[in-house]
């Protein structure tokens, strides 16, 4: 096949000596801003591309790549240990991650999203090689009944989320859409629900919002809970590693997180976010017994991880071969892009086939070098959980609030993040979660603008969504999902009522 | 009679209905426009009042399901912790990475009732070093190590 | 508000030397210290690569540390704020649209800033047309042809648009030729490209960075330009004024902005030095990439234009009928 000799080029361009510098300082600096809560890959790559003028474009591009999934490889990490997502592809993560920490198998859950993660790497990287330009077509054919009808369906994903009651999570999904209609209306112009304050002209951030309702909720928990003794945890190679019976749980996962991921990635806009959260979605659906997700369920770490590994690698497709940034860290990479003189797009692979396939065949070596990075770390971040909680939760708090201000230096950041920490709070206190309502608030924008786009361009005929094969597609898609929510939900409370009736 | 059964399901949906409430009474001067042409105003008042809807389905549950507690709320943990991070926010500017830092340790040390000077002078220290450290000179973050800038 | 912000965010990068004093401000001694370029939009946004672009060559200049600053929001009136009430000797630039800078005298009811009161233009950096693309695969050859089929197909005709400039481009291309296709706005200029290639959209308008792109690669065809006169970057497409629409003068133009209050020698200065940068050779290779050319003029010329621009919205916004937020 001829994806393979365009790998070939690939390789020889990547795998020189400078090349693989740069992608090992990339990978190192992504982990490092990836662990340290908030200090996103963004804000990172634009403070490094002044330094990107003076370097050959793939070097650069490749120590820009490596930040990248460094960053999401760093952001699980503190998911799993101390329930603080960075971005919002690790909220999940958090979920099932966590509970295994403080079961003591932090070191099983980070070794499964490692590899789980490193597995979904080079499939992308293949599946970039191989099917790059075809699925950028696919992507290109999405319009925006489409998008609506995919943000539904992501939001019925983001009820399966919840592991208590249906009711509530639905419940939380509006209250998290409504929060995302907070800032400038993209259609009008008109400014809504900011309370006369600028800061929140563009819309309530994202890290005050996960910072708060994770992060600093969970230290709140912690400390009214006993302190246990957390010297007892083990750091012996056995207790690290996944065992057995954890591997034979995990690789289906991990498989199933790769093709959701690989294919919700290429989508511009919201896919990348949905990946991890669908792949979540299915695990919990086609487990046997659904009811220990949320408790520390391996299969709740391997999925939703390989997903988003997954989903970082094709999100490169549009940007390649369309030329279209699919995410802001693309929008990004395509400026650094733009600096050096390339206009980015299909014409890439004709013009510079050293710098398109050295770019697919870094990610693959990034995934490599991050794993070979990450795997003996994990004993020393497992170590770090044994240091009493009195001396962990405040450098942790530290850390929450230098993260949140170091991406808008701002005293709202600050009360926003106190306003979601008492919310999620009392959230919690009344059996509502907050996952469902972090992902109906990065939907909630892209929902309503691709929503009333449709109905201008129909001229307000809600046929629209049914007319197109896309759109109908997923909206059968999100029925099924809806009887699949509602059906056991129906019979549960029937059985209630007929207890209580007996 | 009505009595509470699910105090959790009432609180809940008490929140979601004031939330809901809240959205329509500042969305009210939002233009509303029609299905073809929505104006700014047309999804969230929608939400608000889905939101309200939401809130009296599950607080009425609260009277006719029984459910779990609620647990009470230990008031000392979360007022230190959301002071800590207030304290940053308005200290920051003001007297420098450095010393918020061990304001911020001070305080969020003193959520428990175990509070002890000396490990959390130590700690604090410690903590200043490495956020001061890693944030300004390693990764240059936009804030001042010090006051008076 | 403000203030402490501007006290938090001068820190990147500070501290060298003493503050510089207004009075004492002399051509001569600067810049006396590190120098802020703001951005009004994110990293990694055209924007923010246009200003970099520029800031990396008025370094060697300046002979000082320059830190591109990114403050975006408020579709720029958070940079503009920022800047507006910065000391006012030189050493925070506001690296902007010029053009937006105008724009949103009339897109807010109550801006925060004062666009020619509280603004002095050293040097304008460069002029670009914004554009009316159709996708690829339609029949129109050109602009005469589109608004033919735009008029058969009356309102039920749709068109695309992703911010204030493109909306204006658009509307006064229906006012001047009497047509009624349906408004329908995206996020960014990308978002609309799958509506446009489906047929959902039967025009854009679109910025010049990413017509030209999307042209190169064969997705969509350019079939006129916004500005009065052929500008030397795209000297092939018509503009809209030679096809008809006589009213049609929009061009999207750069400045470097400094507070009112900076002292003369200072704003001349600067004035100067950005002149050298935008007229080296790389520098128009890279404009003419991203659709635009080198803009020369002297603080003065640049001020008229600016105080002439404010004025055009006026009317601009009337006939796009944008209401002011």
């Amino acid at each position: 096949m001829d994806a393979f000799s365009n790998l070939a080029t690939g390789f020889a361009a990547a795998a020189s000596f400078q090349n693989l510098g740069f992608a090992l300082i990339g990978c190192l600096l992504g982990t490092l801003i990836g662990v340290l809560p908030g200090i996103g890959p963004i804000p990172t790559i634009a403070m490094l591309l002044p330094i990107t003028f003076g370097l050959d474009p793939l070097s650069s591009l490749i120590m820009l790549a490596g930040i990248y999934y460094g960053a999401q490889y760093g952001g699980s990490t503190t998911s799993i240990l101390v329930n603080m997502p960075g971005e919002a592809s690790s909220v999940v993560t958090c979920m099932d991650g966590y509970q295994m920490a403080r079961k003591g198998r932090a070191g099983a859950a980070l070794s499964v999203a490692a590899l789980g993660s490193f597995f979904a790497g080079c499939v992308g990287t293949i599946f970039i090689a191989a099917f790059g330009p075809p699925l950028a077509a696919l992507a290109q054919q999405f319009n925006s009944p489409d998008y609506f009808s995919l943000m539904l369906l992501g939001l019925l994903m983001a009820v399966v989320l919840a592991h208590g009651s249906v009711i509530k999570a639905i419940a939380m999904v509006i209250v998290g859409l409504l929060f995302g209609l907070v800032g400038t209306d993209v259609n009008s112009g008109a400014v809504r629900y900011t309370f006369g304050v600028s800061e929140l002209w563009d819309g309530i951030d994202f890290l005050p919002m996960v910072i708060g309702m994770f992060g600093i909720v969970e230290i709140i928990r912690n400390l009214e809970e006993k302190e246990v003794d957390r010297t007892a945890i083990s750091t012996k190679f056995r207790d690290l590693w996944p065992s057995a019976s954890e591997f034979a749980q995990s690789w289906k996962p991990v498989l199933r997180g790769t093709a959701v991921g690989s294919i919700l990635g290429i989508l511009p806009g919201g896919g990348a976010v949905l990946a991890a959260f669908a792949a979540y979605t299915v695990e919990k659906k086609v487990a046997k017994d659904p009811s220990r997700f949320g408790k520390g369920a391996i299969e709740g770490v391997a999925g939703p991880e390989s997903a988003n590994n997954a989903a970082a690698q094709t999100s490169f497709i549009p940007l390649l071969t369309l030329g279209l940034p699919s995410n802001p860290i693309m929008a990004l990479m395509m400026g650094a892009m733009m600096i050096q003189g390339i206009q980015p797009g299909a014409a890439v692979m004709t013009s510079r086939p050293d710098l398109f396939w050295g770019m697919v065949a870094s990610m693959w070596i990034g995934n490599l070098m991050l794993v070979v990075i990450n795997l003996p770390m994990i004993g020393i971040w497992v170590k770090l959980l044994s240091i009493p909680y009195r001396y962990l939760y405040p450098a942790i708090l530290m850390f929450c609030v230098i993260g949140v201000y170091g991406t808008n230096a701002n005293a709202v950041m600050m009360i926003l993040t106190a306003v979601f920490a008492v919310f999620g709070y009392i959230m919690v206190r009344f059996g509502c979660e907050p996952a469902p309502m972090v992902l109906g608030f990065l939907l909630g924008p892209l929902m309503e603008e691709n929503l009333r786009r449709s109905l201008v361009l129909s001229r307000g005929d809600p046929m629209i969504f049914l007319q197109r094969p896309i759109s109908l597609t997923l909206l059968i898609c999100a029925l099924g999902l809806l009887l699949v929510i509602v059906l056991p939900n129906v019979r549960k409370s029937r059985e209630i009522a007929f207890q209580e009736g007996g | 009679m009505l009595r509470i059964r699910s105090p959790q399901d009432l609180g809940a949906g008490l929140v979601f209905i004031a939330i809901g409430v809240a959205g329509v009474y500042f969305g009210q001067d939002l233009t509303y426009g029609s299905s073809s042409r929505m104006g700014p105003g047309y999804f969230p008042i929608i939400l608000s009042y889905l939101t309200i809807m939401m809130g009296l389905i599950i607080g009425g549950r609260g009277f006719a399901l029984d459910g779990p507690p609620i647990q009470r709320i230990p008031l000392r943990p979360i007022s230190f912790v959301i002071l800590a991070i207030l304290a940053f926010g308005f200290l920051i500017e003001q007297i420098g990475l450095a010393l918020t830092t061990v304001a911020v340790i001070f305080i969020a040390s003193a959520a428990r009732k175990q509070f002890n000077v000396k490990e959390t002078v130590v700690l604090a220290i410690v903590v200043a070093a490495l956020c001061v450290g890693v944030f300004i000179y390693g990764l240059s973050q936009p804030m001042p190590a010090w006051w008076g800038r | 508000m403000q203030y402490t912000r501007r006290k938090a965010t001068a820190i990147i990068g500070a501290g060298l030397g003493a503050p510089a004093s207004i009075g004492s401000a002399r051509a001569q001694n600067y810049p006396s210290q590190d120098v802020r370029a703001v951005c009004a939009f994110a990293p990694g946004s055209g924007a923010d690569v246009l200003a970099r672009s520029v800031v990396e060559r008025l370094r060697p200049l300046m002979n000082r540390t320059i830190i591109v600053e990114n403050k975006p929001g408020a579709n720029g009136n958070i940079a503009c704020e920022y800047v507006a009430r910065s000391k006012p000797d030189g050493h925070t630039i506001l690296l902007h649209a010029a053009s937006a800078t105008a724009s949103n005298m009339y897109l807010y009811k109550k801006p925060p800033f004062d666009a020619v009161r509280d603004f002095q233009l050293a040097a304008t950096i460069n002029r670009q047309p914004y554009m009316v693309v159709i996708a690829a695969n339609r029949p129109w050859k050109n602009l005469d042809e589109l608004t033919a089929h735009l008029r058969e197909r009356g309102d039920k005709a749709s068109y695309g648009i992703a911010n204030p400039m493109t909306a204006v481009l658009g509307e006064t291309y229906k006012k001047a030729f009497d047509l009624k296709a349906v408004q329908v706005s995206y996020r960014s200029g990308p978002d609309g490209l799958n509506d446009l290639a489906s047929g959902n959209l039967d025009f854009m308008t679109l910025d010049p960075v990413l017509a030209m792109a999307q042209a190169r690669e064969g997705r969509v065809r350019i079939l006129a330009a916004s500005t009065k006169d052929r500008l030397s970057v795209v000297p092939n497409v018509p503009t809209l004024h030679e096809q008809g629409a006589k009213d049609v003068d929009i061009v999207g133009w750069w400045a470097a902005h400094v507070p009112a209050a900076t002292p003369r020698p200072i704003v001349e200065q600067l004035g100067k030095w950005v002149t050298q940068v935008i007229e080296m050779p790389e520098m128009r290779e890279f404009f003419a990439k991203i659709g635009g050319e080198p803009f020369v003029n002297s603080p003065d010329a640049s001020q008229r234009l600016f105080v002439r621009e404010v004025d055009v919205w006026k009317d601009y916004i009337r006939v796009a009928q944008i209401e002011p937020q």
